[in-house]
């Protein structure tokens, strides 16, 4: 494995934009189709993790938010959508497991909910070999993550003498659009770290931990590779999670993350209608956004701070409007939803319990971890960026013997408050089509855990492995009064195709 | 003072088996059955195993009784009233040089006069045609394909659930067996995390960890644990449907699922014997590396998931099924060495059948569970089912891990 040097980060006026934010200048927010409905949907998370936004290319399918401008195939026209819109009428699983009778047709049926699927067209050309010349790799400390806080922490940890590798899906400073301040800092901690031998891993996405074998799986870019580690630190970010309410899943709802990115790529053409509903930090950093990047908001609101609820998002292929609990009712192009969900699943690789905590619930991993640890920045719950980052910098420098750093306390997440049960028409998982209607039918029926509930409905099981919709799941279950056990966390983190993991050796 | 409750009969294991007993005891005979399962009902081998039900079998003893077990599966959604979504995939033993096909050869006619629904072997380039999804892999030297089928193993596990919801089979889940009730030799009940149970006949229908189970009862079975792993995709369209296994270089399988995943596995040659259900990084390398080999098309899509369950391996590969006459009141279902969700709902029927009736249906007799006298282990290099087979005389030795999955 070749170190990288530490490298610039480009400015943000050389961040190359994506095809998402393309198609969403061009005012196109719907890009693909849901597999077993067939619903319009458009990307959510703007960074690869939703698996919202998979669009047909040359070579397979690929996500919009990561893949260069280029055209883009319509999904306007569907003709397998009118009977998506028949299953969606009828029983849950409709899909899957209640079609008994006529027997004879039974084969017919499995053979036809096959061929209804919108999943990628598996391509004809054997697939290219990943590399496979990637060693393995030993340290005293690995940081997973390589944003403004991990490297803050991995600066401070370094100084103190510990060797240090930092593995990051991407460049090194993070993806998300940062401020000048942030940007020398970073240059800082950069060349701290190049002096201190520190071993800088850009385009290495981390699978997870095994407990078993006792190591960090990673993919870079000569292929897979094991680290063992003594101690580790997890800077691995945030997500936004989705409200649970009927029209979550229309095109045009994105994330506050997203938004962020999307400004920065100019994604937003002039009069696009801009709502944002969130948590209070959240919308500070939304507000902060739309100045910095000249992207007006039209309207906001903080339910937490005495703010109106969000009840329904409206709109027929795409959002527009959304209705809030006084009965008011806001246009808007875009619907921005700033709902914090820290990383949790490495924390449960490295021993720690998830369980949920708030309302609407979000999954937080809490107790003691196999390994000295150490989370910092968004994975810790902070949304404010100084915060964070001013955090990763004190716990780094205090965390000499791999103790509990002082002040090393993971914050609570503000989260916007729910105005009444939820919806039975709102979405719980995206990617497998899961309304709060089927897991409250699903519990109807006697399947009262969360673990059954998830195999029986699908709900979790998708590309997206959960991001989008554990907290949701956690929620519906929780409004029958089903306790919420968090299912197992396994590897991967993020998808990984196949061909990268069983390269040349 | 713990609570005591009595019941005709306590089934140990909430899985397949387990479920399965309960319904068929409950539906022939009325009997209070109770059905205790540690964790939620098929926590263990049921809901990690891929669903195959393969009526090929290596002998005519083990084809017998998958044929059967198949029929019972055939059956199983107007019996329960759900679809248990068992779909006719088909089944494929991809063989990769000719001696490997001149002994699969060689099983055709015990296929047909046993009435295995007509397999045909594809030979050459006639294999790649018939499999699209090998394009551009190492060349076949034949494939043996069969008419069985795939069910949906959740769908199955619940199907069952329900029925015996509906029934008044107790389930008891989030329940731990932590000890048995014993007279002298004979199993009286069994002590749970919550009470005591007497019950006339107590079921060890816990597979992977029976061989755990049966040393309370006085008992040393052979058993033996091994652990098999699983990775899953993102769906695709469709682009197979026969579930493909292979032996060579080294055992492994892959199918389509319903909804469009690919599910794959490759065994390790060194898989220790152990009661161990973690997922591993090797395992994830080793089955890319071989997929790319045998169908590289199939590394364009990307890996989401990964589960590891176990087989409970028995030295001849057979399961344990019956009552134990060295412990009265005792009795074994387990020992599946990987056939578990295709024979278990045939099992419990003839085992509900045996228990209510006194009489052991013949299909039974090969498994009865003090076949192996005491100090038997499962030998895996001694007693491999299939090396008189799928392996040739210069292959490496094979592993407990090296029979062939469902």
């Amino acid at each position: 494995m070749s170190q990288a040097s530490p490298r610039n980060r480009p400015a943000d006026e050389e961040v190359v934009p994506t095809l998402f934010a393309t198609t969403m200048r061009e005012g196109r927010v719907a890009i693909a189709r849901s597999h077993r409905l067939h619903r319009l949907r458009g990307g959510f998370c703007a960074r690869g993790y939703c698996q919202q936004c998979p669009v047909r290319t040359g070579a397979g399918e690929a996500l919009a938010c990561e893949l260069p401008p280029g055209p883009i195939p319509s999904v306007a026209v569907d003709p397998l959508r009118p009977l998506g819109m028949a299953a969606e009428r009828m029983t849950p699983w409709f899909y899957e497991r209640r079609f008994r009778r006529p027997r004879a047709l039974r084969q017919a049926y499995l053979r036809s909910l096959r061929a209804m699927s919108v999943a990628a067209v598996l391509p004809e050309e054997p697939a290219e070999r990943g590399p496979a010349d990637a060693e393995d790799l030993a340290t005293d400390v690995l940081v997973v993550g390589g944003g403004p806080s991990g490297i803050a922490a991995a600066a401070r940890i370094a100084d103190a003498g510990a060797f240090v590798t930092i593995v990051t899906r991407g460049t090194l400073g993070g993806s998300a659009p940062v401020d000048a301040s942030h940007s020398s800092a970073i240059e800082r901690d950069l060349e701290t770290l190049g002096l201190r031998g520190a071993r800088l891993m850009p385009g290495s996405l981390c699978l997870g931990l095994y407990e078993q074998e006792d190591l960090a799986a990673v993919l870079g870019p000569s292929g897979p590779f094991t680290v063992r580690f003594e101690r580790l630190v997890v800077a691995t970010g945030a997500y936004d999670r989705l409200p649970l309410v009927p029209g979550n899943d229309l095109p045009g709802v994105v994330g506050l993350r997203a938004f962020e990115r999307l400004a920065a790529h100019d994604a937003f053409a002039r009069g696009t209608r801009v709502g944002v509903v969130g948590a209070p930090g959240e919308l500070i950093r939304a507000r902060a956004a739309s100045e910095r990047f000249s992207v007006p908001v039209s309207w906001s609101t903080a339910p937490e701070e005495g703010g109106d609820a969000l009840v329904r998002i409206e709109g027929r292929r795409r959002v527009r409007s959304a209705r809030l609990a006084s009965g008011g009712r806001h246009q808007c192009d875009v619907l921005v939803v700033g709902m914090t969900q820290p990383m949790f699943e490495l924390l449960v690789h490295a021993g720690r319990r998830a369980r949920v905590e708030g309302a609407p619930p979000i999954v937080r991993a809490r107790g003691p971890a196999r390994m000295p640890l150490l989370v910092v920045g968004e994975a810790a719950g902070h949304v404010d960026p100084d915060e964070a980052i001013a955090g990763a910098r004190r716990d780094g420098a205090a965390w000499v013997d791999g103790g509990s750093p002082v002040g090393a306390d993971e914050p609570a997440i503000a989260s916007f408050a729910p105005s009444g049960p939820p919806d039975p028409d709102a979405f719980v998982c995206l990617c497998e089509d899961v309304r709060v209607r089927d897991i409250v039918r699903c519990v109807a029926d006697g399947f009262d855990d969360l673990e059954l509930i998830k195999r029986r409905t699908g709900a979790t099981t998708g590309p997206c492995q959960g991001k989008l919709c554990l907290g949701l799941l956690c929620e519906a279950a929780a409004s029958v009064g089903v306790e919420a056990s968090i299912p197992t966390m396994r590897p991967p983190l993020r998808p990984v195709r196949i061909a990268s993991l069983g390269g040349d050796g | 003072m713990t609570d005591r409750t009595h019941a005709d009969v306590a089934v140990i294991g909430g899985g397949i088996s387990g479920l399965a007993l309960g319904y068929e005891l409950r539906k022939r005979a009325g009997l209070r059955v109770v059905v205790l399962e540690r964790r939620y009902s098929g926590s263990g081998a049921s809901s990690r195993n891929v669903g195959r039900i393969r009526a090929m079998q290596l002998t005519p003893e083990l084809t017998r009784v998958a044929l059967l077990a198949q029929r019972k599966h055939e059956r199983l959604t107007d019996e329960l009233g759900a679809n248990t979504l068992l779909w006719r995939a088909g089944y494929a033993w991809v063989l990769y040089d000719d001696a490997e096909v001149e002994r699969m050869a060689a099983l055709m006619p015990m296929f047909r006069e046993l009435g295995v629904p007509t397999p045909r072997l594809h030979l050459g380039r006639a294999v790649e045609r018939a499999f699209p999804v090998l394009r551009g892999g190492e060349p076949a030297a034949g494939a043996l394909v069969g008419r069985d089928a795939i069910g949906h193993h959740d769908a199955v596990v619940y199907a069952y659930r329900r029925a015996c919801g509906r029934r008044g089979v107790e389930l008891a889940e989030g329940e731990d067996v932590v000890d048995l009730l014993r007279t002298g030799d004979a199993v009286t009940g069994v002590r749970t995390n919550r009470r005591e149970i007497l019950a006339d006949h107590v079921v060890n229908a816990t597979d992977g960890w029976a061989r755990e189970v049966s040393a309370m009862a006085g008992l040393d079975v052979p058993n033996a644990p091994v652990r098999r792993e699983v990775l899953v995709t993102e769906p695709a369209r469709p682009f197979m449907s026969a579930a493909v296994t292979f032996y060579r270089p080294v055992e492994g399988w892959f199918n389509q699922t319903l909804r469009g995943e690919l599910v794959a596995g490759v065994v390790a040659e060194d898989e220790p014997v152990a009661m161990n259900q973690s997922s591993s990084f090797a395992f994830l390398t080793r089955t890319s590396a071989t997929l790319m080999r045998k169908a590289p098309r199939l590394g364009h899509l990307r890996m989401i998931r990964q589960w590891a369950g176990v087989y409970d391996m028995t030295p001849d590969r057979k399961p344990l099924v019956g009552p134990v006459s060295a412990a009265p009141g005792f009795v074994q279902m387990n020992g599946y060495s990987g056939r578990g969700f295709a024979l278990a709902p045939l099992l419990a029927e003839l085992l509900a059948e045996w228990l209510v009736g006194g009489t052991r249906p013949a299909v039974l007799e090969p498994f009865d569970p003090e076949r192996f006298g005491a100090g038997v282990r499962a030998d895996p290099e001694s007693t491999d089912y299939y090396a008189g087979y799928a392996r040739g005389p210069g292959d490496p030795p094979r592993t407990p891990g090296g029979d062939d999955p469902r």
